[in-house]
């Protein structure tokens, strides 16, 4: 019998986690969070960004939300780059998942700079 | 690899099940709800076409006219002595711009290469770790109507950069 990869077990423990976020009443910016790590669609970020854009009275200077909200969602976690394995098999590598663990440290690394670089600039902000 | 490929073959369908399924277990009314978001959807494509076009544009201009190029060569000393390869930094660049432009730099790399080598690892971690920026911050604020950014490109800048960092040393170990 074939070892079940780790990521299905991932996959589906994802699947569940989302699917009980909608009954789930939560504070804007974790709701924003989740939006950001479930779909990473543009239509919804477009309308946590309007949602935020309303939060802040239409102003046209971007609130901390915004900012943290963007940068979170720009150093996105991506757990399995499913593109780029395909491609590294296309053009013959010997082994085209063996960047699985690597991109997954990176991406982790780039996401928590992005949440710390938020968090501090957030505090710098308020203080002056 | 087999069951991940196995995997994401079943995605899209097990996704689409899951919709319509999760709709008739919650007695919604399915294609209603989907007229809706299809409406929705052309919405927030009028919305950010014009952002979009514009930014193609630029991106386009950018590259054909070589001005990536000379920027990547005239930086390529100063990646080089923080251990970044130059002939990395086309890709680099061009993905804070656009996914698909910096794909096709991608499969440059593999062809010249190799997936296997220094460079194709290095570029496929690279490829998976960073986002493009540029192209996000704009369809979002200009969508907003949000003028002052103010620190959203420095952190997401900074996000990259520490990506691209670990990316090296991981792939250098």
């Amino acid at each position: 019998m074939k070892r079940r990869n780790p990521a299905f077990i991932i996959l589906i423990f994802l699947f569940w986690y989302y699917s009980t976020i909608r009954e789930r009443k939560k504070p804007l910016l974790q709701d924003v969070f989740h939006k950001v790590r479930v779909t990473n669609l543009t239509q919804g970020g477009l309308k946590a960004m309007e949602e935020l854009k309303s939060l802040n009275h239409g102003s046209h200077i971007a609130s901390a939300d915004m900012c943290t909200f963007l940068i979170i969602n720009i150093s996105s976690l991506q757990l399995i780059p499913v593109n780029i394995i395909a491609y590294r098999s296309q053009y013959g590598s010997v082994s085209p998942t063996s960047i699985i663990g690597m991109g997954l440290v990176a991406t982790i690394i780039s996401t928590a700079a992005g949440v710390i670089f938020s968090v501090i600039a957030r505090k710098v902000g308020r203080r002056s | 690899m087999r069951i991940l490929y196995y995997i994401s073959d079943c995605m899209i369908p097990f996704v689409i099940l899951y919709l319509v399924g999760y709709g008739l277990l919650k007695k919604v009314d399915i294609f209603d709800t989907f007229i809706e978001g299809a409406k929705d959807g052309f919405v927030t494509v009028y919305k950010i076409l014009p952002t979009l076009v514009g930014l193609m544009i630029g991106v386009g201009v950018l590259r054909e006219s070589g001005a990536m190029e000379s920027l990547a060569n005239f930086l390529s000393p100063l990646v080089e002595f923080l251990h970044f390869p130059g002939e990395l930094l086309p890709l680099f660049i061009v993905k804070m711009f656009s996914s698909s432009a910096a794909t096709g730099l991608l499969l440059d790399v593999y062809k010249a290469y190799g997936t296997d080598s220094y460079l194709g690892t290095l570029a496929s971690v690279l490829m998976s770790c960073s986002e493009t920026i540029f192209y996000t911050m704009s369809v979002y604020f200009m969508t907003a109507k949000v003028t002052k950014t103010r620190y959203t490109l420095t952190g997401a800048m900074a996000a990259t950069f520490a990506g691209a960092a670990a990316a090296i040393i991981l792939v250098s170990l």
